[in-house]
């Protein structure tokens, strides 16, 4: 039986069982539509501070205290009957000595800008598991004590007396990632993104891929904390390649689900749905998408799935396409698309935000921010082969009245018939 | 140097300390750092009891509102609500030769004011201590880490000051507790 923690309340680690040295931290939650969180971990000195910002493991820096500390992506364990969200593998005796103390934080994306707080965040938890065992240790679910915070400190793996011990600390600031920054003794660059690749493709096969984005100078610069947004039509990034495989790409949907509902009114909210159109290099051509039940196949061709149909925007996550990186050389081109399939057409209300999701890479999102309510369906981006290596991404955002369309301007050339789902 | 109070452990104070006439129980901790919670305010109490382990009258309590028990030989330096500063937020000094005869022993808390409806606890207040100390030299004798020993208590009994074969001795009770002050005071016999 695992030991469940109470704000405030520290346990110790490795006094009782000397055989915990490799551990892995987990962490869930459920966020509601359009609510972005990002987990991060400090690895902080006797101070409180960081040595430097190699320290700050994040999206854009998943290793450190010299590996000892690695976000585990995609090789993500499924423990006590649990998948976490985030999973980070800490080896304790491996951290350097001048590291005293792991803080392990969540922060909503833009929370600020957004107008959100941890306030919209249900089911936060973290948990602290035995690597070797898959034994959960101990966990801390955080309950619904917050109003302002955009940022919050989940809890600390410490060292006391030789020994390493847990604090829950359930506890944050209302400035974001940025405020737990200053805290914790990181500058951070205020209102610079990432700047993004702005020479469009003209050529994607034959030209030199644009460079892949300017990794965050480690040493100096301050950290920048934004992720990569696509905010003009035609911006392109390639994908990150890592050490060899692209492994999965998420394509996830997300909007903001409105109940303007009346006492007795119904939710008149729209069902937008995400799909795609492939182009294979055997030629194989076809759609993803939940109308016509064209779910995909992530392991065989087209090496897409569609994870399912969110009618109603009350699955919080949205709606997932999944793309095979792995098999990059046996896809041409994808263009990925949102539709309305029921209810107004209506974009602004519906606010969606595309992020594309690599392991080991920042996320990449495109936000529906140009809308044109008398079209359907939207163009979002066109995802392409580079040499068989990466893909390069190109944000669309062109308004379409229905697949037809949208495959002429295109040049895929399917056949299109009425369908329904 | 100070020892890091061991629970349960007693030792001898005007015995192995000789000359020490005056103590005084100094408090500290941090500010709360974090947005969208309350401030701590900490208290530093003491119960004078005699030898059933109860207050003869409320003046035997000193806290906030009784800054000192009947003679004077046992005060408080006030409320400090915030704990803004560095050092002792707050201090009780006793003045061991005058204490009342009739008082076997004295027992200090440390009690976090409003606990449970701001929903706090020593776990969460940062670098909260209690210490110990011959007020003459400001050697501390002995020091307690609040928020490492105790982490979901809200009031805890430091130690206690007794009567042994006319020495004073100190016992390190380090009991805590989830009942806040109102639970002490009515373990001690006062009433709220």
């Amino acid at each position: 039986m695992e030991l469940s923690l109470t704000k405030g309340q520290k346990a110790d680690i490795t006094k009782n069982n000397s055989s915990y040295r490799n551990l892995l931290v987990g962490m869930g939650w459920q966020s509601g539509a359009g609510v972005d969180v990002d987990f991060s971990a400090f690895l902080l000195r006797a101070d409180g501070k960081v040595a430097g910002d190699r320290d700050l493991i994040f999206y854009g820096n998943p290793k450190g205290a010299g590996g000892a500390v690695e976000i585990a992506g995609s090789d993500k364990r499924t423990l006590a009957g649990k998948t976490d969200q985030e999973q980070v593998k800490v080896s304790l005796y491996d951290i350097p000595r001048d590291i005293e103390r792991l803080s392990f934080t969540l922060t909503i994306y833009e929370g600020e800008a957004r107008k959100q707080s941890f306030a919209n965040v249900d089911d936060a938890y973290i948990r602290i598991l035995d690597e070797g065992t898959g034994r959960e240790i101990l966990r801390y679910e955080l309950g619904k004590n917050f109003s302002v915070e955009t940022a919050i400190v989940v809890g600390d793996l410490y060292r006391y007396n030789g020994e390493w011990k847990f604090n829950a600390i359930g506890s944050g600031y209302s400035g974001g990632l940025g405020a737990l920054c200053a805290s914790f003794g990181i500058e951070v660059k205020a209102d610079a993104p990432t700047p993004p690749q702005t020479s469009p493709q003209a050529a994607p096969k034959a030209a030199a891929p644009p460079p892949p984005p300017a990794p965050p100078e480690r040493t100096t610069a301050p950290v920048n904390l934004s992720k990569i947004s696509l905010t003009k039509r035609g911006d392109v990034i390639n994908l990150q390649k890592g050490t060899g495989s692209l492994g999965e790409i998420v394509v996830n949907l997300n909007w903001n689900q409105k109940k303007t509902t009346g006492f007795f009114g119904r939710s008149s909210g729209v069902d937008l749905d995400v799909g795609c159109l492939f182009e294979l290099k055997n030629g194989m051509k076809g759609s993803v998408q939940a109308l016509g039940n064209s779910f995909g196949d992530f392991a065989r061709a087209p090496y897409i799935s569609l994870d399912g149909d969110d009618r109603t925007g009350s699955i919080k996550t949205g709606e997932n396409l999944r793309i095979n990186g792995n098999k990059v050389s046996e896809i041409k081109r994808i263009v990925v698309y949102a539709y309305i399939y029921q209810g107004v057409t209506n974009w602004a209300e519906a606010d969606g935000v595309v992020t594309i999701k690599q392991s080991g890479g920042p996320d990449i999102e495109v936000r529906m921010d140009e809308h044109n309510n008398r079209m359907g369906m939207c163009a979002i981006a066109m995802i392409e082969n580079v040499n068989d290596q990466t893909f390069s991404i190109r944000r669309l955002v062109q308004y379409f009245s229905g697949h037809r369309q949208l495959d002429e301007t295109y040049d895929w050339g399917l056949r299109w018939v009425q369908g329904s789902k | 140097m100070a020892v890091n109070l061991s629970k349960g452990q007693k030792v001898d104070l005007t015995k192995s300390n000789p000359g020490l006439t005056q103590i005084a129980v100094g408090l500290g901790w941090d500010v709360n750092k974090y947005d969208g919670g309350s401030q701590f305010d900490l208290d530093a109490t003491a119960f004078c009891l005699n030898a059933a382990g109860k207050v003869n009258s409320e003046k035997d309590f000193i806290f906030y509102n009784n800054r000192s028990n009947s003679n004077g030989s046992i005060v408080s330096s006030g409320d400090n609500q915030s704990g803004v500063g560095a050092g002792d937020d707050e201090t009780i000094k006793v003045n061991l030769a005058a204490v009342p005869a009739d008082t076997q022993k004295v027992a200090f808390c440390i009690t976090i004011h409003d606990a449970a409806q701001r929903n706090q606890n020593f776990g969460q207040v940062a670098n909260a201590y209690v210490r110990v100390m011959n007020e003459a030299t400001g050697a501390e004798l002995i020091r307690y880490d609040l928020g490492e020993d105790f982490s979901v208590e809200t009031a805890v009994v430091v130690g206690e000051l007794y009567r042994h074969n006319g020495e004073w001795k100190f016992s390190a009770v380090g009991s805590g507790y989830q009942v806040g002050l109102a639970g002490l005071c009515n373990d001690f016999g006062v009433q709220t």
